[in-house]
């Protein structure tokens, strides 16, 4: 078996950016392959899916045995249910990725009370920042910002959205809540609710574009000026832990 | 989460004809037994520190053929 040593001067040969083991002992190598006649690896392959489980296995007692990467690319995606690299690098890497975004909108805000300052429904804009944590696949949470120029309300608050990858992970469809509070202008100043739904894309595996419909309901306590608004915005894409 | 790609083996080293003396305790569906082992780059590297990333892909691989 190989040092660790020699591994490095095989790796830098080829380019080599993975782990590359040396099974010095190896006693890796019988529980996992099997060692032949000359006491070295019998070649193959194990995949190990996310919770530890084995989900294929293939040796190759003879040469003509051994996969192409065309075909171990293939047996990952059917093991795993992936698809392609680019699923497993750019779509899921994705969807792991923390999230800042920016979005701007446009659409109509109703003031429900009757006559003083405001009533009546009006034509409106937003913009939004938020920061988004990945909780899995399905699930984003994090502070969002909102500014709505109709209401001249100020809405901070925490927003919670889960997701369906769509397009091998490079998509999703989101649904939102957010539920804050509004400090500022002084009449505005209430708690604050709100829903969105969006179709997003990541363009590329740092950054990211959003279509969708939100509205958000100000002032809960004092006459609720509803905000309802189609939105487009951009992401960007951080990867936050790698190995 | 990503796929990591584990080489495991031997670099060199060449055998034409093999005779298998030592077969494998694991089993499909079975939990994949942790170990750990240095890399290329000096560093220990555990099944479980790449699970926690996501699947791993481990290849069993002698050099010559």
């Amino acid at each position: 078996m190989d040092s660790p040593a020699n591994s490095r001067a095989f790796a830098a040969s080829y380019g080599i950016t993975f782990p590359l083991l040396a099974d010095e002992d190896g006693q890796v190598s019988r529980t996992y392959a099997g060692v032949t006649s000359d006491g070295n690896t019998l070649p193959g392959i194990t995949i190990v899916r996310g919770d530890g489980h084995i989900v294929f296995r293939q040796l190759a007692s003879a040469k003509d045995d051994r996969m192409s990467s065309a075909e171990l690319v293939a047996t990952v995606d059917r093991s795993l249910g992936t698809s392609g690299p680019a699923a497993v690098h750019d779509g899921f890497a994705g969807l792991d990725r923390v999230q800042f975004r920016v979005d701007l909108g446009g659409g109509l805000s109703h003031d429900g009370r009757d006559g003083g300052d405001g009533g009546g429904t009006g034509a409106t804009a937003l913009g939004a920042a938020s920061l988004l944590l990945p909780l899995g696949r399905h699930v984003l949470i994090g502070p969002r910002v909102q500014w709505g120029v109709h209401a001249g309300a100020l809405a901070i608050d925490g927003i919670a959205l889960v997701r369906e990858p769509i397009f091998h992970g490079v998509g999703a469809l989101e649904l939102g809540v957010s539920a804050g509070w509004t400090p500022y202008p002084i009449p505005r100043m209430g708690g604050n609710v709100g829903g969105t739904a969006d179709l997003w894309f990541a363009i590329s595996p740092k950054l990211s574009v959003q279509l969708g419909v939100t509205t958000t309901v100000y002032e809960l306590t004092g006459g609720a000026v509803t905000d309802v608004a189609a939105t487009i915005g951009v992401g960007g894409l951080v990867q936050v832990s790698q190995y | 989460m990503r796929t990591a790609l584990l080489v495991l083996g031997c670099v060199t080293g060449c055998v034409t004809a093999l005779h298998v003396t030592s077969t494998a305790t694991v089993t499909s569906d079975s939990i994949a037994p942790d170990f750990m082992l240095t890399a290329q780059d000096g560093r220990r590297v555990s099944l479980a520190s790449e699970l926690a990333h996501g699947p791993a892909v481990l290849v069993f691989y002698r050099g010559s053929w």
